[in-house]
């Protein structure tokens, strides 16, 4: 195996291993996001680059095009993307409704605020 | 004629009466809409049962696209009864909704929550009707944000946190579905439930397809709140308005245990079928 072999899949790991330490080790809840959106984001660079044939083109149906990449993950992903971004969204104003009701978004802060409760 | 389309209607109909409700404001108005729309699904649900006893499963292609590449709705007995037992839920919980909404909700966000409530119902339905791995994840996200935001409209702050762990935890686990997807669809080429269920045997000894069930079972068990990964549910349980829990606790983790993914995954080896049988009791227990 030629060394860097399948190195998309190691950026995916990578990625996928950076987003999840965020999301857990984190505090934060704005960092949390970010964590999930790296954690996100590599799952689409996973099916996007699985879908990738080497020397294709874009699936483009005309004469002269013999080999073109998959374009059915690609479009999944077109799908994720917008879910993924529905999710952020939903996640930053979630946030904001937190900070007016606890005055921080700092994960310990609001815990110690909730046992005090 | 129209008992012809009863697959897509099941699914459209809510999806159609969500944005009518903002569109309405009235919070009279959109509560009489959500009802009459739960009782019309729990009808059309009704009709694909009664369809399904007299004439086996029925399918039907969106688009009309055939099977394989096209997104497929399939409604068999098991899948029938689902729809049934949850159009039926929301069709009872909604006409005690009004004065407990009324009660815990701010008058001027009450549409929001029918709204929500609605898009709820679609994302459920569409799990239980959905024949494509890809179309169960995205319906899996409409139950799913929409009731994030069911959960963060409970009247006490920490229905706020609740929420907010939910959704990271959700959106975790969806994450790990859809890598799930991926590795099987690499090995198969295929989306379709009923495609993946005879294509896999072949390949179900590869170490791919392994990983793929491993990060399926993370993610769903995520989305289940199945023990050991139940952490998010307490909070979000108690916080959330009464309809809520009500509806949710009665349908969400029931229409995902029963859903025609169990097939594909039963279909792929004989020991990660009793792996999920377990599971499956495990929750029933906690």
């Amino acid at each position: 195996m030629e060394f860097p072999g399948l190195y998309n899949y190691w950026i995916t790991i990578v990625l996928m291993m950076v987003g999840f330490y965020i999301v857990i080790a984190h505090d934060n809840l704005i960092k949390k996001v970010v964590g999930l959106n790296i954690f996100q984001v590599s799952v689409f660079v996973f099916y996007i680059s699985m879908a990738k044939v080497r020397g294709g083109t874009a699936p483009i149906l005309d004469a002269g095009i013999e080999i073109y990449s998959n374009p059915l993950p690609h479009v999944l992903i077109l799908t994720a993307i917008v879910v993924g971004v529905a999710t952020t969204a939903l996640a930053l104003a979630l946030v904001v409704r937190i900070r007016n009701a606890y005055g921080t978004i700092e994960d310990d802060e609001i815990e110690g605020q909730e046992d005090d409760a | 004629m129209i008992a012809a389309h009863l697959p897509a209607l099941q699914v459209v109909i809510p999806l159609m009466a969500a944005p009518l409700c903002v569109l309405l404001r009235r919070p009279v108005l959109a509560w009489a809409l959500t009802l009459a729309v739960s009782w019309v699904v729990l009808a059309i649900a009704v009709a694909l049962l009664l369809q399904v006893l007299e004439s086996g499963p029925v399918t039907y292609p969106l688009g009309n696209w055939a099977a394989p590449w096209g997104i497929e709705y399939r409604v068999d007995l098991a899948g029938a009864f689902v729809l049934v037992i949850v159009a039926a839920i929301g069709a009872v919980v909604t006409p005690y909704a009004r004065r407990s909404v009324e009660h815990e909700i701010p008058r001027d966000r009450i549409y929001l929550f029918y709204a929500m409530y609605l898009l709820c119902l679609t994302g459920l339905l569409g799990i239980a009707i959905t024949g494509d791995a890809f179309n169960l994840f995205v319906f899996l996200e409409i139950t799913s944000l929409s009731s994030y935001v069911l959960i963060s409209l409970g009247s006490e702050r920490r229905a706020l946190t609740a929420a907010y762990r939910y959704l990271i935890m959700g959106t975790l686990g969806a994450t790990f579905y859809l890598i799930g997807v991926a590795m099987m669809y690499m090995m198969t080429g295929t989306l379709n439930m009923a495609d993946l269920a005879t294509l896999m045997p072949a390949v179900a000894d590869t170490r791919t397809i392994l990983v793929a069930l491993a990060f399926l079972t993370v993610g769903i068990s995520l989305k289940l709140a199945l023990f050991p990964l139940h952490l998010w549910l307490p909070n979000a349980y108690t916080y959330a308005p009464s309809v809520v829990t009500a509806f949710l606790a009665a349908t969400a983790a029931f229409v995902l245990r029963t859903g025609q993914l169990s097939s594909v995954i039963k279909s792929s080896s004989a020991s990660t079928g009793v792996v999920y049988r377990s599971l499956g009791f495990l929750r029933v227990y906690l």
